[in-house]
């Protein structure tokens, strides 16, 4: 899949992830490539901006917590308004994949 | 530097400290990198991979350090406070000048002198001040006592912004009780605010009471059940405390004011759209108060209803652009504390406004940033001083 594909809609992802669980941001990378079957594989480094401008723009904040393995981690949360602006962004992302399919989908026939 | 791994890795968080131009966040950014390495590192000798290959590993998945610097350092730009700095300066000059005919005096120019000095001040400065919380609770205190010794309603506003910063430390680091402590020790202040106040005591009280709740209903937002029971406690308190003071005094409001509000409201009906009114001079000179109380009225009478409104857009523009900046705010302790100042001088704005189309049967109190009086002015630009600083830091480090 295409870069570009994929850092349009990391944010989306990275939203959704957060959203069902508190996270940090090495557990959102792993996870991210593992339920996308590796699809999703982003340089590591460039997660942090991408949660920085979720948090600056209030979709996310953070906070210390102790990690699994003992030592303090800056976990993320999803906020009221990061919650609005996830289903936003999935209502829009369906519209589209949708579109996409029909359009396919006849293509082909 | 750290310890305890590989040169390569201090050289990539070093090319990102490079990157990022605001010191006071360079630390907090480069250990969560570095900690993600630590992760990812650990991760590989569990699985058995030398502990020096595996820190190369970790490096390796963490891709161009400059690029991450550059897009980290776009995240945490400062604002620049340039454009509401230009707007509150421009609507303040303007007003000001409209009304260098009523009253001009040398104490004019050098509140607006003053104004501007202590707004630029405190946007450029401010958060090294509001960071120390002892000299917070100190100034807080200063500024109650001299509030009661000099019946002075504005360095109560002043005492009321600088407890709503200590609330938001409260909020930061909640204890069992002590919000609820806080609450009692505000109502106390309060009641015993009703007594050297006199006839300020209604709007001042109003002020304090509003911006307090403003505060509460803006901290906690994730917990709703604190947050409903702290409102409620607010409003008994409110109840309690403030009731019997506005049955008695009332009268006594009424009485004094409903006569000069009834007949600026009723020759209002009268003046022009454009220009000066005829009874201007006769109306202006039988007023009982001062005339900077009445600086709105006297550009209705004097200019008439239309420049009176362009002037009024204005100073209703420097409202909109401090809201806009608060809205931007993603640091919710600066929300809170922002909103309590801007409420402060928001109500001011109303009441005067009010007051000056007889539309008060009480006293009301200075407009900010145009009354006379060096303490109202001093406390209001502190109020959009604190709220553009908090603007401008807001990305870059917690000033609460």
């Amino acid at each position: 899949m295409s870069k570009k594909t994929i850092t349009s809609n990391t944010s989306m992802l990275i939203l959704q992830l957060i959203s069902e669980k508190e996270q940090y941001g090495y557990q959102i990378i792993k996870e991210l490539a593992s339920r996308s079957c590796h699809v999703f594989v982003l340089k590591e480094g460039t997660l942090y901006p991408i949660l920085h401008a979720l948090e600056e723009e209030g979709s996310i904040e953070a906070f210390e917590q102790v990690a699994e393995n003992g030592k303090f981690r800056k976990y993320y949360r999803i906020t009221k308004k990061g919650e609005k602006q996830l289903k936003c962004k999935k209502e829009e992302w369906n519209t589209y994949h949708k579109a996409i399919n029909q359009v396919i989908n006849n293509m082909e026939v | 530097m750290k310890e305890n791994t590989i040169p390569e890795v201090n050289a990539y968080l070093e090319t990102v400290r490079e990157e990022i131009k605001e010191k006071s966040i360079q630390e907090s950014i480069l250990l969560e990198l570095y900690q993600h390495m630590e992760d990812s590192a650990s991760l590989q000798v569990e699985n058995g991979v030398p502990v020096n290959d595996a820190w190369h590993y970790a490096l390796s998945t963490m891709g161009d350090a400059r690029e991450t610097g550059r897009q980290l350092n776009l995240v945490h730009q400062k604002r620049s406070p340039l454009l509401p700095l230009a707007i509150t300066g421009i609507s303040v000059f303007i007003a000001l000048v409209t009304g260098f005919s009523i009253n001009y005096q040398k104490r004019t120019v050098i509140g607006l002198i003053t104004a501007c000095v202590i707004i630029i001040l405190l946007t450029y400065f401010g958060h090294n001040i509001l960071k120390r919380k002892r000299l917070i609770c100190i100034i807080s205190a200063v500024m109650f006592s001299l509030s009661i010794i000099l019946r002075s309603h504005t360095l109560l506003f002043a005492f009321c912004m600088f407890w709503t910063l200590i609330l938001a430390y409260i909020e930061i680091k909640p204890q069992k009780y002590t919000s609820y402590i806080s609450i009692i020790v505000y109502a106390i202040v309060i009641w015993l605010c009703r007594y050297p106040y006199g006839t300020y005591t209604l709007t001042s009280a109003l002020i304090l009471s509003i911006s307090f709740s403003c505060s509460i209903i803006h901290s906690k937002q994730n917990n709703l059940k604190s947050k409903c029971i702290k409102l409620l406690s607010v409003i008994t308190i409110f109840i309690f405390v403030y009731l019997p003071c506005i049955c008695i005094r009332l009268e006594t409001y009424i009485s004094s004011f409903s006569n000069e509000s009834m007949l600026i409201f009723s020759t209002l009906k009268n003046v022009h759209f454009i220009g000066k009114a005829f009874f201007f001079d006769n109306f202006i000179n039988g007023l009982s108060g001062h005339y900077v109380n009445y600086r709105i009225l006297y550009w209705v009478l004097s200019y008439g209803i239309f420049p009176t409104s362009l002037i009024l857009f204005m100073i209703c523009g420097m409202y909109i652009v401090l809201f806009c900046c608060i809205k931007r705010l993603s640091n919710h302790n600066h929300q809170v504390l922002a909103i309590s100042c801007f409420s402060c001088l928001l109500i001011q704005f109303i009441l005067y406004l009010l007051g000056n189309f007889g539309l008060l049967f009480l006293c009301f109190p200075a407009l900010p940033l145009l009354s006379e009086g060096i303490s109202s002015i001093i406390i209001n630009a502190s109020f959009i001083g604190i709220i553009l600083n908090l603007y401008r830091h807001d990305r870059i480090l917690s000033i609460v």
